[in-house]
């Protein structure tokens, strides 16, 4: 079946969706249908691992009797399912209580031109054509040094998926999306230390993808930079977030400005909107429509409208993300923001990760992350790190088992500078980001 | 049929325009009236709202190498990060842990013995077979500060040579399975836990957590307090800010100087990601001392 045949049976489920929950009682729906296929090889020491083919589909759908909410989803899309998952949401709101929040979306804001952003590009490849690339890349690792001593693979993968959402302001609409992946993590040893580390690109595109042999190279020799790590002291000094580690910090703004923090006061950016938060030369934009974009999208998860924004213009925050419900909550209007950020950047300040270190002078590098030590209630922040210590502007070795902390709010307001090496594919660009002053919890 | 049940309270308080948190839950392989038998629900609001207004008059917390006391239960993550996740048969099939090729070395202090149990009755992390039929059992991971075994399911047992533990699991059917833990606790010491904290002259007593997290392969890992106090001449006094603490793996194991007499299971609140699949796990210990240990905060 081609992709428009697709996606037209997927709107007619839709459409008989909708008209099953009015049958049903329902005074308002909405309901979203995606069917997706995809392909997955996994090489590892030369050999082929592993090899998945994978075909899901998903409907969900909810119902809404005055006030009261009811949601269902299941993964058959026969019939008699549809209609039983119709029955099992109605029967969830008919005994929820009374929310003055809950409701579609407003019919005045639903997307009417459905823009084409080039999101739709199969790649035709079969598992031995997977095989083959995914060789291709682990060996370019593994032949890099030869303390390159282990693998867990390279990995291809390749999806494409149909989406069609409606509601009963008479809004339905779809649109076909792929993505491809090809990813590679090695180990790199030097007497008992062992070191592991990954790249990989990813994009709408095949040919958008990096050569294998870069991705397995890039993956070797961040192994190996990661030999040899030492502890570092105890102190307080400049940190710079390398850039593949950068976008977690903006994935941090964006959480504590999503609605739903908002209106349960449980963020550190309360009543923001307005405020400097950031200096002033710092603009973050959000490009929904951005073509072939990694989280592009015509309309968000209730059919608004989507268009470019910015969330924070000169420093100063410019408004929450919003879905219908935290809208009417926080009597406000949607900011089609229901299913997250769609593909965010922020402005750079010129240097390139050379001169961020001399910029610098003397402090840490930290190119990784653990744990989930980001409270969005209060700002405090305190996470795992893996990275460099820099002096005299320049990277001295590895360091590793240490913490960085401080809290986010004083973070955006020392952000001293954006890198212009923005370094992996996906919906948040950014550089590097260096922070005027952390404490750096070691020895 | 393999029944799970789960409640989460999450409260906010706020005094003075300053706003904190506390969580608190619990869960099992039971029915909803879990949820009303012995009060539990009302506890869990209870214990969410004690911990959040702990919080609002939490210091800084202190950075560097300290002795840290964790409490019991939910403060095993410890386990399950340190040495769990290394210790699962995927891993050192490929020789990428830190704890691979060492069955019978010494990994951790003689008072450790850690197993990971799926019979326990009604856990979150129990199962009668796992999820290719074989028989979930108590496997010994560590006895008194030996590795002995791996978790393994029945593809990497296979390739190892081996028996399959009862550990093979996957999230749904639509995800292959993989070694994994169930209930990962450790055994019972002989120490009163108020002689553990009495025991430290300045240092960090961490009651509650978030997640955490492990590079299998450096065997760092990390897990985030959301409930820490300070202790100063054997005694615990403020609180502070919760706090990532940061070690590794097989070297912390050896820096357990004093284990508790005090073993307790978590509420049954834990899920356990890897290789992007979820599946619900337990973790418990008893109050344990470690001689030394990174902390993440603020107060350098």
């Amino acid at each position: 079946m081609n992709e428009q045949d697709k996606i037209q049976q997927l709107q007619s489920a839709v459409e008989n969706l909708l008209e099953e929950a009015k049958r049903q009682g329902a005074d308002s729906a909405e309901a979203g249908v995606s069917a997706q296929t995809g392909l997955s090889v996994t090489v590892r020491l030369g050999e082929t691992e592993t090899i998945e083919h994978t075909s899901d589909n998903g409907l969900g759908i909810t119902v809404f009797f005055g006030n009261r909410k009811g949601s269902a989803n299941t993964t058959d899309l026969r019939p008699d399912a549809i209609r039983e998952s119709v029955a099992a949401a109605c029967r969830i709101a008919r005994s929820a209580s009374e929310d003055p929040a809950a409701g579609l979306a407003d019919p005045a804001l639903m997307a009417r031109d459905i823009p084409d952003l080039d999101l739709y590009h199969p790649w035709e490849i079969d598992a031995d054509g997977a095989a083959e690339l995914a060789r291709a890349c682990e060996e370019a690792a593994r032949s890099a040094d030869a303390r390159i001593t282990n693998s867990e693979g390279a990995t291809l993968y390749t999806q494409r998926s149909s989406f069609v959402y409606g509601n009963s302001h008479g809004f339905v609409a779809g649109y076909p999306t792929t993505r491809h992946s090809l990813s590679c993590a090695v180990i790199a040893q030097q007497g008992d230390d062992m070191q592991r580390d990954y790249w990989y690109d990813s994009g709408r595109v095949a040919g958008d993808i990096d050569a294998p042999e870069h991705i397995g190279s890039r993956a070797a020799e961040r192994a190996l930079a990661r030999l040899g790590g030492r502890k570092v002291a105890t102190l307080a000094c400049p940190v710079l977030f390398r850039a593949d580690i950068a976008p977690s910090l903006l994935r941090s703004l964006f959480g504590a400005i999503r609605g739903h923090a908002v209106y349960r006061r449980s963020t550190f950016l309360l009543d923001a909107v307005g405020s400097q938060i950031f200096p002033q030369w710092v603009t973050i934009d959000e490009d929904p429509l951005r073509p072939r974009g990694q989280a592009s999208a015509p309309f968000d998860n209730e059919g608004v409208a989507t268009a470019h924004r910015d969330l924070v213009a000169d420093g100063v925050l410019q408004g929450y993300l919003l879905d219908s419900y935290a809208a009417r909550k926080l009597g406000l209007q949607s900011t089609a923001s229901a299913g997250g950020v769609r593909n965010a950047s922020i402005t750079s300040t010129g240097q390139d990760f050379e001169q961020l270190l001399r910029e610098m002078d003397r402090g840490v590098v930290v190119t990784e992350l653990m744990g989930q030590g980001s409270n969005l209630v209060t700002g405090d922040y305190s996470r795992g790190a893996a990275g460099f210590w820099v002096e005299h502007g320049e990277i001295q070795y590895p360091i590793e088992e240490f913490t960085v902390a401080g809290n986010l709010r004083d973070m955006y307001a020392g952000l001293v500078a954006v890198g212009t090496d923005n370094a992996i594919p996906g919906s948040v660009r950014t550089g590097s980001w260096l922070i005027d002053k952390m404490t750096v919890g070691g020895d | 049929m393999r029944p799970l049940v789960r409640m989460n309270v999450q409260v906010i308080v706020e005094q003075d325009g300053r706003r904190e948190q506390g969580s608190s839950g619990g869960g099992a392989r039971q029915s909803l009236e879990f949820f009303q038998q012995d009060d539990r629900a009302a506890g869990y609001a209870r214990e969410a709202v004690r911990q959040a207004l702990v919080n609002l008059d939490a210091v800084a917390a202190p950075a560097g190498m300290m002795p840290v006391v964790l409490g019991p239960g939910w403060p095993g993550v410890l386990l399950h990060e340190a040495v769990g996740h290394g210790l699962e048969g995927d891993f050192n099939r490929k020789g990428t842990s830190a704890f691979s090729g060492r069955i019978g070395e010494q990994v951790a202090s003689p008072l450790c013995t850690v197993v990971d149990d799926g019979t326990l009755p009604g856990r979150r992390g129990s199962l009668n077979i796992d999820d290719e039929g074989t028989p979930s059992g108590n496997n010994v991971l560590i006895e008194k500060g030996i590795l002995k075994g791996y978790m393994q399911d029945r593809m990497n047992a296979r390739l190892m040579g081996v028996e399959p533990t009862g550990n093979g699991r996957r999230e749904s059917y639509a995800h292959l399975p993989m070694p994994r833990m169930t209930n990962t606790y450790m055994l019972p010491g002989e120490h009163d836990p108020g002689e553990i904290i009495a025991s430290v002259e300045k240092g960090l007593y961490a009651v509650n957590f978030g997640g955490g997290q492990v590079d299998i392969t450096s065997g760092k890992f990390v897990f985030s307090a959301n409930e820490a106090y300070l202790i100063e001449n054997g005694k615990v006094t403020r609180p502070v800010k919760g706090a990532t603490l940061i070690g590794n793996g097989p070297e912390v194991m050896t820096r357990i100087s004093m284990v508790g007499d005090d073993l307790k299971l978590d509420s049954g609140v834990g899920t356990c990601g890897k290789e992007g699949q979820s599946v619900p796990v337990g973790v418990g210990q008893p109050t344990l001392k470690i001689d030394q240990l990174t902390v993440g905060g603020t107060a350098a």
